[in-house]
Formats: C-alpha cells, sequence, structure tokens
C-alpha cells in the first residue's frame, strides 16, 4: 500500500543523506559556531514540509510559473547588487527582515532548471536554444559580477546538460564549452585567478589561501581508513579548518569518519543521484524527465566540485555541500528540488495505481 | 517517455553513468589521502597541532642554618605576549603600555627585539588588582595572554645582597649556557646565591606533549618526562644573627645620615673563626629583591642607579677598601716573625716618623709591643714597615691571603689590590717610595680589601695561622632526600709561629680592655679586636673626604670561635667608637645567657 506522501524510494535515502550531513554540521559547529546547527536542522524540517507539498503539485504547472519565477529572481539579483549585505567581499545576501536573510543565486538554480525544463518540454531546437541563452544569460550575468563565479558555474553546467539531454548536438556542445573555459583567463578577477593559481600550486601561498587547501587535505587524509571518531576530529574540533561548517562540512567527515564514512557518504549521494536519474528516465513525459534530470545535475555539480574542492581536485570556489553546508536557502532550494522530483515521480507510477488515485491526462502518451 | 526515445534514454544513462564515474574518482582520491597517505598526513596534523613543551622544575628552595625558610615560590599570573601573534599591533602596544604603566615606545622596542613565536613576559606577579585589567587587554587583542607561573617569594628582607634574585635570561647569558640545558624564557639566578647556585637550584626541566587549537591554547597534554625539581639549599647563615648585625649597622648608618647629611654604607661579617663558616653577612643599604624577580620597571631601576646610598653595591665582598691600623695585624705577625721585634720590645713614638704623624699626634712615648695595637701606635708601624722593607710586607700579605679572592660561594668577588713597585710603575709610572712602604705598613696608601678579606686576615691570627674559605652554603638537599655537602678547600697556613699570633692576640684583647676599642667589651664573652680608620682624600663619592671606620675583632679571646668584622664607609669618625659598638650588639648576642621565653621566641623578618 503507498502513502500519498512518502515515496520510500526517495525519501529513505534522501533522509539518511540529510541526517548522516546533519551530524557532521553538529560536530563542525563545536568550535565558535554552536547553536547553528539546530537554525539548520529548523531549515531542513521547513524544507522537507515543502518538498512534500511541491510533490504533491502538479509540475506541468511549473510550465506557467516559470517567467514569473524568473522575474522574481531577476528583481532579487538586481536587489542584492544594490542593497546586499557583503561576505567575504561578494554581495550574495538580502536582507528579509525578520526573516533572516536570503542568497537569490540559490533560488535562481531553481529558476534556471523550472525554465530550461518548460523551453525544451516539445524538443529541441536551436530557436529554443538561443531563447533559452538569452533567458539565461540575464542571472548568469548578474550572478558573475556578485561576484559568485561558483554559481554562475553551476548555471551554466545545468544548461549545458540540460540542453544534451533535450537533443543538442553533442560535438557542438563541446565546441562551446571548450570556448567558455578557454575565456576564463580574460574574464576572471584577479582574487579568482589567484585562487586558482593556489590550487595548482597550494605551496605557493601556505599561509594565506593556500592555508585553507593545505588544512583542509591535511585533515581528510589525517582521518585514515577508521576516522577519529564523531566529535574528537582534532582539527574540526579546535579551529584548525576554517570554513569547515560551511563550504569545507566535508572535511569533518574525512577526518571524523574517515575513508568509510566518506565512501559512505559518497554512496548515499550516489544512490540519491541514481534514483533522480531513474525518475528522468521513467518521467511520463520530456517536461518531467527534465525537470528531475536537472535537479539531478544541480545534485551532482555540487557534490563533485565541492568534494574535489575539499580534497585538492578542484581550485576553491564557493559551492556548498548539497543538503549539508550550512545555509538556510540552499536547503531549502534542494529539497524544494527534490519535491518537483517527487512530483514527477508520482505522475510516473504504474498507471492501474495512477489511474485509480489521481487521473492525469497528460500522461496518457 | 515512457514508450521510449532510445536517443533520450541513452543521453541520460550516459549522464548517469558520468555522474557515478565523477564520484568514484572522488573516492579513489579519498584512497589516495587517506589510505595510502593517511600516516604522512596524521603526521602532519600533529604537527599542525602538537608541540612538546618543557615542564618547568620548581625552583630549590634556601634556608638558614635552622631550617627557617628564607626564599621560596609562590604562584603568580604573568602577561605574555607572542609578538606574531599579534593581529592590530598599532591598538595593542598602547593597551598594553597603559596597563603596564611604561611608555608605548618602551613596549613597542620590547616587542620588536623578542623572538616572533616565542612569549615574551611582560610582566611577572601580576596584582590582583591587575589581573581584570589585563584579561580586558587578553580578550580585545590576540597574541597577548595570561599565564600562571611561579615567581621567588622572600620571606625575609634580610641578606639581599647574599640571596640575590632571579631575572629572565638574556641572550648573552643564554648564548653560553644553552648546552646546559637552559632555553629563552628562563629565568636564571642574576646576583648572589641564586647565581652562584643557579644550577643546583633550577632542577631538571620536564617535558609535556600538549595538543592545542587554532589559537595555541591547550587541548590536552601528557606528560612525557616529568621535571626534577631544584634542590634546596641550607645556608649557614643564623638569621637571628643576621638580623641583629643588620638592625645595629642600620641604626648606625641612619645616625651617621642624620649627623653627615650624607649617606654611607657599611658591612658586618660573622664568621666562624675555625672553619669560614657565615653566620651573618650584613651589607647596607639594600634593595628589595621583589621588583627584580617579576621583572623590574625602567623607573625603579633608575631609581636604585640614583640613591646615593648606592644599594645595589655589595660591601662585602664585591668593594675594597683602605684596611687602616686593621691592617696592623698583619704588619705585627710579619715583623715578629721576621725578627724586627719581639713580643717583648718596646718602642718610643714621638707623634711622628719622618713627614708621618701618628693617629695620637702628640705621640704614646715609650710603649710596648702589645700596647702598640691596643692604642694603634702607628709611629711603631712606620718603623717596622719601613725596616721590612715592601717585598717581604707584601708577601706576608699574600699569606694572609690579600690580593686575590677569598673563594667565598658568592659570585663578583674582589681580589682588592695588593699593590708592588712593579704595579705602581705600570699605573702611576713612578718608582715605589720608603713613603709608600711606611704608609702601606699602617694600611694607607694603594692597599685595597675588602669587609671580606679582612674576616679572614683576622681568623687566621685568631685561630692560630689557617686562612679559611668563607662559606655560605652548608649544604645542598635534593627532593629525593640526597644531600650534598660543598667541597671545602684545605685552609692555607700563615707562615707565622704560634706565639708570634698569640701575642697579637694579646695586643688585640688590650685593645677592648684598655685601648682603642673598649666599646666593644662585651659583659658575656672576653672579646678581642682592632679598630681602623682611614683618611680619605675629598673625592667623586667622598667630598668631604669622610674618614672609614674598621673594627676587626674575634672572641672568646682563649679560644677563638667566631669572627666579627664592622665596616663602615664615610663615617666622620673613629672605628672604636662607631664600629665597636656594632661588633659587640652581635658578641652580646652570641653569648647572653638565654632570655625569658616570651621574648625568645624571635622571630625572623
Amino acid at each position: 500500500m503507498k502513502s500519498r506522501w512518502f515515496d520510500p524510494v526517495l525519501h529513505i535515502p534522501l533522509a539518511g543523506l540529510v541526517s548522516f550531513l546533519w551530524i557532521c554540521l553538529y560536530s563542525a559547529t563545536q568550535f565558535g559556531q554552536a547553536g547553528e546547527a539546530g537554525k539548520q536542522a529548523f531549515h531542513i524540517v521547513l524544507g522537507w514540509v515543502l518538498m512534500l507539498l511541491l510533490s504533491r503539485m502538479d509540475y506541468h504547472l511549473w510550465k506557467r510559473l516559470a517567467w514569473p519565477i524568473y522575474g522574481v529572481t531577476m528583481l532579487a539579483l538586481v536587489a542584492v547588487l544594490v542593497v546586499g549585505t557583503s561576505v567575504n567581499g561578494a554581495k550574495r545576501w538580502v536582507a528579509l527582515g525578520g526573516l533572516g536573510t536570503f542568497q537569490p543565486s540559490e533560488l535562481a538554480k531553481l529558476a534556471t532548471i523550472v525554465i530550461l525544463a518548460g523551453l525544451f518540454a516539445e524538443g529541441f531546437s536551436w530557436k529554443r536554444l538561443g531563447v533559452a541563452a538569452l533567458a539565461v544569460a540575464g542571472p548568469f550575468l548578474l550572478i558573475l559580477v556578485q561576484p559568485d563565479l561558483g554559481t554562475a558555474l553551476v548555471i551554466a553546467f545545468l544548461c549545458s546538460v540540460m540542453a544534451y539531454a533535450a537533443g543538442l548536438n553533442g560535438t557542438f556542445l563541446f565546441a562551446v564549452i571548450g570556448l567558455g573555459i578557454s575565456a576564463f583567463p580574460f574574464v576572471l578577477k584577479e582574487y579568482q585567478r589567484d585562487r586558482l593559481l593556489v590550487f595548482i600550486n597550494p605551496d605557493m601561498d601556505s599561509a594565506g589561501m593556500g592555508y585553507q587547501l593545505v588544512q583542509s587535505q591535511t585533515a581528510i587524509g589525517s582521518g585514515g581508513l577508521w576516522g577519529k571518531g564523531l566529535l574528537s576530529g582534532h582539527m574540526t574540533q579546535h579551529g584548525f579548518v576554517p570554513e569547515n561548517w560551511t563550504d569545507f562540512l566535508f572535511t569533518v567527515v574525512g577526518e571524523e569518519l574517515g575513508f568509510l564514512g566518506a565512501c559512505g557518504l559518497l554512496l548515499l549521494y550516489a544512490v540519491v543521484f541514481g534514483v533522480l536519474i531513474r525518475s528522468a528516465m521513467q518521467a511520463p513525459d520530456r517536461m518531467g524527465s527534465l525537470l528531475a534530470l536537472g535537479v539531478a545535475s544541480l545534485l551532482l555539480f555540487h557534490t563533485v566540485v565541492n568534494i574535489s574542492m575539499t580534497v585538492g581536485l578542484a581550485p576553491v570556489v564557493g559551492i556548498p555541500l548539497p543538503f549539508g553546508s550550512y545555509g538556510g536557502t540552499a536547503v531549502l532550494v534542494n529539497l524544494a528540488g527534490m519535491g518537483i522530483v517527487g512530483s514527477v515521480r508520482r505522475a510516473s507510477r504504474p498507471r492501474e495505481i495512477v489511474l485509480s488515485d489521481d487521473p492525469n491526462p497528460d500522461s496518457k502518451n | 517517455m515512457v514508450d521510449g526515445n532510445r536517443e533520450a534514454r541513452s543521453r541520460l544513462r550516459q549522464i548517469g553513468l558520468g555522474g557515478l564515474l565523477a564520484l568514484t574518482v572522488l573516492g579513489a582520491r579519498l584512497y589516495q589521502l587517506q589510505v595510502v597517505e593517511g600516516a604522512e598526513f596524521s603526521r602532519r596534523a600533529d604537527n599542525n597541532t602538537v608541540v612538546t613543551e618543557p615542564v618547568p622544575a620548581p625552583r630549590g628552595r634556601i634556608l638558614d642554618r635552622a631550617g627557617r625558610l628564607l626564599v621560596g615560590n609562590s604562584p603568580q599570573f604573568e602577561l605574555v605576549a607572542v609578538p606574531a601573534e599579534m593581529k592590530n599591533r598599532k591598538e595593542a602596544v598602547p593597551a598594553l603600555a597603559r596597563l603596564l604603566g611604561e611608555k608605548p615606545a618602551e613596549v613597542e622596542s620590547k616587542l620588536s627585539k623578542a623572538a616572533p613565536l616565542v612569549p615574551l613576559v611582560l610582566r611577572r606577579g601580576l596584582r590582583d588588582a591587575d589581573l581584570t585589567a589585563a584579561t580586558e587587554v587578553t580578550e580585545k587583542f590576540p597574541g597577548v595572554a595570561i599565564r600562571a607561573g611561579a615567581i621567588r617569594r622572600y620571606r625575609t628582607r634580610l641578606a639581599s645582597h647574599l640571596l640575590g634574585y632571579v631575572g629572565e635570561i638574556t641572550a648573552e647569558e643564554l648564548r653560553v649556557r644553552r648546552s646546559r640545558g637552559y632555553a629563552l624564557g628562563d629565568s636564571i639566578g642574576k646576583v648572589g646565591l641564586e647565581k652562584q647556585y643557579d644550577e643546583a637550584l633550577r632542577g631538571h626541566k620536564g617535558a609535556s606533549q600538549v595538543h592545542v587549537d587554532v589559537l595555541g591554547r591547550t587541548v590536552t597534554s601528557h606528560e612525557l618526562r616529568p621535571s626534577t625539581p631544584g634542590a634546596d639549599l641550607y645556608l649557614n647563615l643564623d638569621m637571628d644573627l643576621q638580623a641583629v648585625a643588620e638592625t645595629s649597622l642600620g641604626e648606625t648608618l641612619a645616625e651617621l645620615w642624620e649627623k653627615n647629611g650624607e649617606r654611607s654604607g657599611g658591612a658586618v661579617v660573622v664568621m666562624e673563626a675555625q672553619t669560614g663558616d657565615i653566620r651573618a653577612l650584613a651589607s647596607l643599604p639594600q634593595y628589595d629583591p621583589r621588583p627584580f624577580s617579576r621583572g623590574i620597571r625602567t623607573r625603579e631601576y633608575q631609581a636604585l642607579l640614583d640613591d646615593r646610598g648606592f644599594p645595589l653595591v655589595n660591601r662585602i665582598s664585591d668593594s675594597s677598601f683602605s684596611p687602616g691600623s686593621t691592617f696592623k695585624m698583619i704588619t705585627a705577625s710579619a715583623a715578629l716573625e721576621g725578627g724586627y721585634c719581639q713580643p717583648y720590645s718596646t718602642f718610643y713614638c714621638g707623634g711622628s716618623f719622618g713627614e708621618a704623624n701618628c693617629f695620637v699626634t702628640s705621640g704614646h712615648g715609650t710603649i710596648g709591643f702589645e700596647d702598640s695595637m691596643a692604642h694603634s701606635c702607628d709611629v711603631v708601624y712606620y718603623q717596622l714597615g719601613h725596616r721590612m722593607g715592601v717585598d717581604k710586607l707584601r708577601r706576608y700579605c699574600a699569606a694572609f691571603g690579600l690580593g686575590r679572592p677569598t673563594g667565598i660561594d658568592l659570585p663578583g668577588e674582589t681580589e682588592g689590590l695588593l699593590p708592588s713597585p712593579a704595579w705602581k710603575q705600570k699605573e702611576w709610572q713612578d718608582q715605589w717610595y720608603d713613603g709608600d712602604t711606611v704608609n702601606m705598613s699602617i694600611g694607607q696608601g694603594f692597599l685595597l680589601v675588602s669587609p671580606l678579606q679582612m674576616a679572614v686576615v683576622t681568623a687566621a691570627v685568631a685561630n692560630g695561622g689557617s686562612v679559611v674559605e668563607p662559606r655560605l652554603a652548608r649544604k645542598l638537599v635534593e627532593r629525593n632526600g640526597a644531600v650534598t655537602k660543598p667541597a671545602i678547600a684545605k685552609p692555607g697556613k700563615v707562615p707565622v709561629k704560634p706565639e708570634f699570633l698569640a701575642a697579637v692576640r694579646r695586643g688585640m684583647r688590650g685593645a677592648v680592655t684598655h685601648g682603642t676599642g673598649v666599646a666593644a667589651d662585651s659583659p658575656y664573652v672576653q672579646v678581642a679586636g682592632k679598630t681602623g680608620t682611614v683618611e680619605n682624600s675629598p673625592s667623586v663619592h667622598n667630598r668631604h673626604g669622610r674618614n672609614h671606620v674598621w673594627f676587626v675583632s674575634f672572641a672568646p679571646y682563649e679560644k677563638p670561635d667566631y669572627v666579627c668584622v664592622v665596616f663602615l664607609e664615610k663615617s666622620h669618625g673613629y672605628g672604636g667608637g662607631l664600629a665597636a659598638p656594632i661588633a659587640r650588639k652581635v658578641y652580646d648576642h652570641l653569648y647572653a645567657p638565654p632570655k625569658p621565653p616570651e621574648s625568645a621566641k624571635d622571630s625572623i623578618g
């Protein structure tokens, strides 16, 4: 007997992932940020409710909501540049009075997925790609000037993957990606270029930017096979890894839970990612498939880039670990994405049950 | 989709496989970091967070002969700064300067001269009142901290020249001692016994492994090797006697200050005549050692340097003066042994010898050898010295231990000055005249001795010719009970026959019974002594050319146990009048019958 609300295939691994990461966040916040883990728990609960609500919604509604959401995102992105709060030299947050702060660039990721899924719902065409490119260029550029290179890259990645899935020619796509990468040296700001150089040679600035990279790898490496035990990682518990409750949360997993714990986490991510890809493959229509794929790509890109950065395989760009890094907006957006996939999954349930339960004309192809 | 767009499904499958491949690559990287290189990273993480810190050893205590504590240790808080960890130094320095009561420039110069990573002690012994203010500063400025430590605690205000003090090791001291386990930031004895016995008192540092957090705060620590506390130093000093010596010397100096309008200093030595064990050793004025052990402020140190009483000068063993007539002990011994006179010889004093006047300018008339000591007739000794010549006189001086350090266990001892014709030629580009010999034979002129050297000379006369080595330390007792006694040098022998020394002693006894030293006559013991009054010409430190005065003595006369030497500089008086009464107070204390119980339990300090 299936419940209307509970989707065990998606919800069980997701719940495992979220709790695993929350425990690590709790451990990371013991040095100097005690209490922040509670706030994060609140956001997770809020996000979970949001997910359940969105999964009860007909995802075809997103086609009509896409442009209003796009408008709101653009307004918010402009607002952040005008009245935004600056943290570490980048304007990324808007104060929402008593509600705390809000990060519009997180919303932009979701808006990108919804818009592209809507545009390519009827299949790929060059005209639609042109519209999509023009539409996404807006938020992309606004985010790039914040500056938030990481999120801009996320949006570029989402576009590439979703366009490819919709049917874009592979050769053309790789040519564009190649061009984009070769433009890097010309568009990067000086501090971004420095980050790249430091990534290539961390010892160059081992007391400054390289410190972060060296400390991060040292913490993870020192965890060994078994780890030092939860709440017992010396570097984690005593502030030797800066930002380990935000972008560098993975160092806590590495140091305290060791190789086995880190592999366990990777496995959880892989299961959730697999479920999302499978949902895309089983979606009743192209729009549903693209929505699920977009959310899957969002999760994958964040996970891979974030962990790569902590283990020294990628330069430091501000990309949080999904469901883990401290930050309310990111948690809400990620869980909202899961809710959208949930609605796609509901629509793709075996017909005999769906029919008796929730007849949906659009799913009859 | 369900009924199949093959191309779309295959593209999704590619993306899915690509994602899983990326996650697998991460897993491989983790295997490399955590399993293959895990040990190396673990070591690096420890380097990051583990430091081996020395565990300070408690410093040994200093106690007197009765086991009364003179110097111990107290817990204390000290303010330290690690220059490299100080973030906003521009703001921190004025705040520190306010707290320390120093100029910002001074604090800045200290910080810039210090090793960047080693905690620099800015102030030891923070008082409770300062502690609150200091805590505020440490909370505001990273790199500044309060640390617990130990500070020397003085249980007595006496004998500061002997006890000395400890202070932070200087770069120069460290350079020569690094191989012996000293390190930057260590305390080291700077003066006195603290310096002399530093290696025994300091013990051996232990080591502990300390996990620190990113701010350098200790998280956990475990001991690798315990520290060995320093040995306790027991002295021959008798603090009750020391108190008597300092009190009576201090009273006399206070009277002189009032009378002369100029500050004088003085010294008292009380030593066992047979062994050289020091029972009391006073040098006044003295200083308070406590500011030194907490780190003296420039202002405080300048005040000590500017003090006209020169409280930093140790007048017992580090300074030398003309011995005056007390030197007649040596001239007399030499003359008797050399056959220039006999114990029963008589002389005639007409008040002068050549151009040199007698101490009693009217002359002593006909006078016997012993009375020449008792009444301190200069003319007799002018004649004897003149007849014997400078070389012979010098030989006896050297035999009595003049011209070289006595070997007392205190650092920085003077050797005095034993002049010779060659020395005079070199220093003064002038020949040695007979007049120089005549002057020297009554202890005037070039010859310089320390009060401690005079105590050794007096002891040699008193004990029958043994030149003892004065000794402050009685024993060193380690925490495990092991006792070390200081090595005692075999005393030198004065080449003077016992009966001649007995004649000198008779003369000295006469000085106390009916001569210049009657003020030292104690009702409790037979004292023998010799006065000395040194005539001075006006000089920078003695603008009015006031007399130095001496009284050297021993008791009991028949079988001497103690030697007592009293010296007063710039006193404008006579040895018999000013110095002898102080010696009498010492002997009264030593030989007076026990007092009624209520006043018998005198405490020190």
